[in-house]
């Protein structure tokens, strides 16, 4: 899995630490899904996205395989 | 609940445990028939003390931080790491199982099974601890 969490947060100047405060959790769980180690429940990746202004579609990339 | 609240609970809790266990060695070292056990069992809460220390002051460290003790990812660490502790701890029982027969075949004196127990629970508690940090490092598998 691919996310475009890390592009996103460049643009609303925000670091990780701005980015788990706001949705309430851990620094390294952003962290981690970044990096495309940890896939969020459906309900983070929502809290994610809107807080990024976009869609779950646009956020996340799963690649087949 | 908030979590200065959750925390503050969960340090009565860790508090409690250690009183008792701190309690359950000294009426053990006391009663005095039984040495091994009772060096055993101060391990055991010399280590849960140990790990309780970390847990309390990286749990404090992260309050004034703002950042929640716990998310859904550690919980996914914790059932992951609980899991495969179980199931290890499960083939760990059984070779100790057969190493208890193979001595008692040879006439070795053993320990009592309170004994084995307590490695039991010990090694099943390292196996949760090891792996809890691997997949930390690693990644929560899908």
């Amino acid at each position: 899995m691919k996310t475009r969490i890390k592009e996103l947060r460049a643009r609303y100047d925000l670091t990780q630490d701005d980015l788990a405060r706001k949705i309430g959790v851990r620094r390294e769980t952003i962290l981690f899904i970044e990096n495309g180690k940890y896939v969020p429940s459906l309900k983070l990746a929502h809290d994610i996205a809107k807080v990024l202004k976009t869609t779950m579609d646009e956020l996340f990339i799963f690649e087949k395989g | 609940m908030d979590e200065k609240k959750r925390f503050r609970r969960f340090v009565a809790v860790v508090a409690a445990v250690l009183v008792f266990g701190a309690v359950f060695v000294a009426w053990s070292g006391s009663v005095g028939t039984d040495n091994w056990a009772t060096v055993m069992s101060a391990v055991i809460l010399a280590t849960m003390a140990l790990v309780a220390l970390v847990v309390v002051r990286k749990g404090l460290r992260e309050l004034k931080s703002g950042f929640p003790r716990d998310d859904e990812r550690s919980r996914a660490i914790r059932m992951r790491a609980g899991y495969i502790a179980f199931y290890v701890s499960l083939y760990f029982l059984l070779a100790m199982g057969f190493v208890h027969a193979i001595l008692e075949d040879n006439q070795v004196s053993l320990p009592p099974t309170s004994e084995w127990l307590m490695i039991y629970v010990a090694a099943m508690g390292s196996i949760f601890l090891a792996v809890s940090a691997y997949i930390n490092r690693k990644g929560v598998p899908e």
